[in-house]
């Protein structure tokens, strides 16, 4: 059986990124290599690094951004140490007390973690670990409520309950828009993994296209797909070919597209873990 | 200009993944500065790509491996490398660094000789073809970009880059083909 064209790119793919050189990849393909070699040509370009692309004074500048930042975390956790040696030497009694309740603590959450149920509070701390550990769902519904970070999701099966993660992207066809612009009544795909207590952390979310809607459609009824209709537009960069907008051409602007980097309270910065 | 090739690396003091991680995480300068040397470019070339600038990338680089060690402490290895985490801080703060550019005119009115400073350091110092790749990166649709970005700069499998972009791997291969066309076609316009 013949092999489709974009399995025969991806072996040559794997094997530039292997580091075969472009005419062997080629020379095992000869009735192909016509047609393969603009596209391997722009796989390279992009493989090929720039070594030379970032100048030395940047790169001490940035190695010296990054070893002072080194200090001043070392320089943190020590003065934290000492802060906590002192108060366990200066406060014996206190610091018994302190570490009996700590262990009631982690009796109370382990015992919790044994019966399969974890205290609310401490979800958000252990949300990277089980996210990466759970298999990953597919939820698909109408949006029903919104409260910040979680959303409720009417379904075929009930209603669930969706939590946005650190690493939570939203997706207006395939751009990436911020959390903020989910509405109620909007049908979404979910893509996440199920937590202890059966929500679902949520890893993509992705806003369905919106059908035309009769007047009694209810509460979504108002909020049609439109993200972008939040102020300060802008500019996007996706050029001529970019992603379909929502109807009224006000779709996301491009510097929304962060997803889980976008804005300050969501971007997931450095610690996610992953 | 780094030339590349001209000093004789040092031996690598964290040759396994599990070690730099707990390394970096006890804050060890050695440790940091392996993957600095490791890392740098690697990352400054996904900034630049993505934002078709040398001092974006420069500023977007350099905050990388700030947030980095900001945040080493909540960072668990789990099996991903560990610059597949640095590439997703990466990732965030060129998108940051998106959302800065929509707000501001491209040159400062208030230091027009930086601004244009900045811009011929771009002329003379990035290759032209640099410059055109990053021009059409820019142009192309986001998940071209994307599928793109997560196969060729950060060298991510097609099982890996499936599960990132919620796809089968079929799927990936094909997006991966229409993209490879979309750039071959933008760089040849």
């Amino acid at each position: 059986m013949r092999k489709r064209q974009d399995e025969i790119v991806d072996e040559c793919v794997e094997r530039l990124l292997a580091g075969e050189p472009l005419e062997d990849v080629l020379r095992s393909q000869p009735g192909r290599a016509a047609e393969l070699l603009p596209l391997l040509r722009a796989a390279l370009s992009l493989r090929l690094a720039p070594h030379e692309l970032a100048d030395e004074l940047t790169r001490s500048d940035a190695e010296r951004g990054m070893l002072s930042a080194l200090e001043h975390e070392t320089e943190r956790s020590r003065r934290f140490a000492s802060i906590c040696a002192r108060w366990l030497q200066s406060r014996p009694r206190h610091a018994l007390a302190g570490m009996a309740a700590a262990v009631l603590v982690v009796s109370a959450v382990g015992g919790g973690a044994v019966a399969g149920v974890r205290p609310p509070l401490l979800d958000s701390f252990f949300a990277d670990s089980r996210e990466s550990q759970t298999s990953s769902v597919t939820r698909t519904g109408a949006i029903v409520s919104l409260d910040r970070d979680l959303l409720g999701l009417e379904t075929a099966e009930g209603i669930q309950r969706i939590a946005r993660s650190t690493l939570t992207i939203v997706l207006l066809g395939e751009q990436e828009i911020p959390w903020d612009n989910l509405r109620v009544g909007q049908e979404v795909d979910v893509r996440g993994s199920v937590r202890d207590d059966g929500t679902v952390a949520a890893d993509q979310v992705h806003i369905k296209p919106q059908p035309q809607r009769g007047p009694d459609r209810g509460a979504g009824a108002g909020n049609n797909n439109n993200p972008g209709s939040s102020p300060g537009r802008g500019p996007s960069d996706d050029g001529p070919g970019a992603a379909p907008q929502s109807p009224g051409n006000q779709g996301p602007k491009q510097d929304d597209r962060g997803g889980p980097g976008s804005g300050n309270n969501n971007r997931p910065s450095a610690g996610q873990g992953r | 200009m780094r030339v590349m090739g001209e000093a004789v690396p040092a031996p690598k003091a964290f040759e396994r993944e599990r070690e730099l991680a707990d390394a970096l995480r006890a804050l060890d300068a050695a440790a940091w500065r392996q993957l600095f040397e490791e890392q740098y470019e690697r990352v400054y070339r996904y900034a630049y790509l993505r934002l078709g600038n040398t001092a974006e990338a420069d500023d977007v680089a350099a905050a990388v491996f700030v947030e980095a060690v900001k945040g080493i402490r909540r960072f668990r290895f789990r099996g991903p490398p560990v610059a597949a985490w640095l590439l997703r801080i990466a990732h965030n703060e060129t998108v940051d660094a998106l959302k800065r550019r929509a707000r501001r005119p491209v040159a400062s009115l208030e230091h027009p000789e930086a601004a244009e400073a900045l811009q011929a350091r771009d002329e003379i110092g990035v290759a032209d073809e640099w410059r055109d790749l990053a021009a059409a990166m820019g142009k192309l649709r986001a998940s071209h970009r994307e599928v793109l970005t997560l196969r060729l700069i950060e060298g991510r499998s097609v099982e890996e880059a499936a599960r990132l972009l919620g796809k089968k791997p079929g799927a990936v291969k094909v997006l991966q083909m229409r993209a490879l066309k979309a750039l071959h076609s933008k760089l040849e316009q």
